[in-house]
């Protein structure tokens, strides 16, 4: 054994093609702890453990042939006593007069390899954390999708009650409470741009007449037909509303005494003119409107009723306003 | 799938004078090109069909499926993809080590393209089953080999994600790989090394109906002798031979041996 090669400082170790170890340096023999006649003549895999035999027989022969040499390949050698000491091995088939050697040296590898261990741990630690992060995004994102269908849901739904707290069931026209909501609205927001506002408190002839004669679900039918014409009328002008059983109201924002009795006036005209079937009816109107004396929300509603009453009194279908009250 | 395509993706090759077909399968590690010191003494007598499993050697990596070939049926499937695209019968078929089961598995499927197996360091499973079975290993010894192959292929698995596309995606790389320790995209080869070594194929041995010859090395830890003679039990129709020949890859280190016995089996039958 050349004196250089046996003292370099790396392990080094040449053995034939079925294995067989046909030389091994001093180095190497002191870092396994062997003899050399423990160890030349012996097997290769005598100073390999398991896995590093299965290694050598599955990838690192059959490569090392294929090939005829190979860099930096990895694997733990075992000691006489036992301990893996991981390598970093290069590896080279040769020609010794006339017979194939396959040449290897060593060189521990053991800090590097406490850092490829760390290296390691941390690429799957982070490949994990990265798994987490997208599988947490994913549900995250199924979650905000969710939450969103769930909001506009309940919007729809807040829209829906909102439209049904503020309706008459029969009729469909705002109910009473919603009324006096949009009464108020209305009588603050012609105070505050000093716009006029007028109110009509509408209330159906003979009504009970009609149920007693005929059922309720007549009566139903004429309060719905009466309805009617009144969102027709009224629509563009104000708010029509339900006020009472047989009473309605609508509101008109912007206009005086004289544009408010003349659709009052045409209410009733339409109202009387309907081909309604199993028997005509009429209403009575009272109106009133914003002014110096009347600027609250009661007193306009008071004095539309006093003219409503006014109206019964003249003989019914017809239009009072609040004015003429005054006047008498 | 096109016979052209699979013909590429698995980097086929053809050889040889001869009509009947001559197909080898190589085991892990590597690819075709360890058949090169047994295939010239065939070539006159046979068609000799070489070829890579997707994800070893020069094949198509695109093709690489991780759920496919997570199992050896997936293989498999590329041995009887490619007797279908050359439209291939009375073969005989040469598998090494995990290609004995692959060979075996294939031949289970399709039986009557197959006329023999030549199965050079086979085993059915590699860890023990005691007190019955002896594999030769336990859980812990493949878990350190799969250790050992993922430390020796570090340098080319990318740091956060590993990505099989890399190395399509950074070219100076295949020049290193050729160079270096084997051009199997390097998380592929370990994912051979698992399906191979959980492998277990005891209950499909009985269903083969292709005669076959075992050739057992000596003093190979990974097919053992109790494995050569648990196969010569179980497996119908085999002939087991003992060679002298040590260690698991007599194609490479005892060729002269592993032609004779081949050419031995072949004549007599």
């Amino acid at each position: 054994m050349d004196s250089l090669l046996d003292t370099a400082p790396c392990g080094f170790v040449s053995f034939t093609d079925d294995g067989t170890i046909f030389m091994v340096n001093a180095t190497l023999l002191d870092l396994l702890g062997y003899q050399r006649e423990e160890l030349q003549g012996q097997h290769f895999e005598t100073i390999l453990p398991i896995a590093s035999r299965i290694f050598y027989q599955t990838h690192f022969f059959p490569s090392l042939k294929m090939q005829g040499k190979l860099d930096e390949l990895y694997f733990s050698l075992r000691s006489k006593s036992g301990i893996y000491l991981p390598m970093l091995i290069n590896a080279r088939r040769q020609e010794h007069a006339g017979f194939i050697t396959n040449d290897c040296i060593f060189i521990t590898i053991h800090k590097r390899n406490e850092y490829e261990d760390e290296i390691l741990r941390a690429k799957k630690a982070a490949e994990e954390a990265i798994r987490a992060k997208e599988q947490a995004n994913m549900e995250l994102a199924e979650t905000n999708a969710l939450l969103k269908a769930k909001q506009l849901e309940l919007l729809q739904l807040n829209n829906k009650l909102e439209v049904m707290a503020t309706t008459d069931v029969l009729t469909g026209l705002k109910n009473h409470r919603s009324f006096q909501d949009y009464l108020t609205l209305e009588i603050n927001k012609a105070a505050e741009n000093s716009t006029k506002l007028s109110l009509l408190l509408i209330d159906i002839d003979y009504f009970k007449r009609i149920n007693d004669t005929f059922g309720h679900l007549v009566g139903d039918r004429y309060l719905r037909g009466i309805a009617h014409l009144l969102q027709q009328c009224s629509t563009g002008l104000g708010v029509a509303a339900r006020y009472g059983g047989e009473e309605f109201a609508v509101i008109l924002p912007n206009m005086g005494l004289v544009e408010a009795v003349n659709t009052a006036e045409k209410f009733r005209a339409t109202i009387e003119a309907d081909p309604w079937v199993e028997v005509a009816v009429t209403v009575s109107i009272g109106v009133s409107t914003l002014s110096a004396k009347i600027s609250d929300k009661y007193s306009l509603l008071a004095t539309a009723d006093k003219a409503l009453y006014a109206s019964k009194a003249r003989g019914r279908n017809c239009v009072t306003h609040g004015c003429d009250l005054m006047n008498e | 799938m096109d016979s052209q395509n699979v013909i590429t993706r698995n980097n086929v090759k053809i050889l040889g004078q001869g009509t009947r077909p001559m197909m080898f399968l190589h085991g892990f590690g590597c690819d075709q090109n360890m058949w090169r010191f047994i295939t010239p003494a065939f070539a006159d007598d046979y068609k000799i069909i070489l070829f890579d499993y997707v994800g070893s050697g020069k094949s198509d990596l695109r093709a690489y499926d991780p759920e496919r070939y997570g199992h050896l049926d997936g293989y498999a499937q590329d041995v009887l993809e490619i007797c279908e695209a050359l439209d291939l019968t009375n073969i005989t078929l040469v598998g090494h080590s995990v290609s004995s089961m692959i060979g075996i598995l294939a031949a289970i499927q399709q039986p009557a393209r197959f006329d023999h197996m030549v199965l050079i360091g086979p085993s059915p499973r590699y860890i023990n089953d005691l007190p019955n079975y002896v594999g030769g290993f336990e859980q812990q010894d493949i878990e350190g080999l799969l250790e050992m192959m993922e430390k020796n292929y570090m340098g080319w698995a990318s740091f956060l994600a590993p990505n099989i596309m890399q190395n399509s995606e950074r070219p100076e790389l295949a020049q290193e790989l050729e160079e270096s320790f084997c051009s199997t995209d390097p998380l592929i080869a370990m994912q051979f090394a698992k399906a191979t070594f959980f492998a277990d194929n005891r209950t499909d041995l009985a269903k083969v109906s292709v005669p076959s010859l075992i050739m057992q090395c000596a003093a190979d830890i990974i097919a053992p002798l109790e494995v050569g003679y648990y196969l010569d039990r179980y497996l119908p129709h085999s002939t087991l031979r003992l060679m002298k020949a040590t260690g698991h890859c007599p194609h490479l280190s005892h060729p002269e041996e592993t032609i004779e016995l081949m050419k031995e089996y072949l004549t007599v039958i």
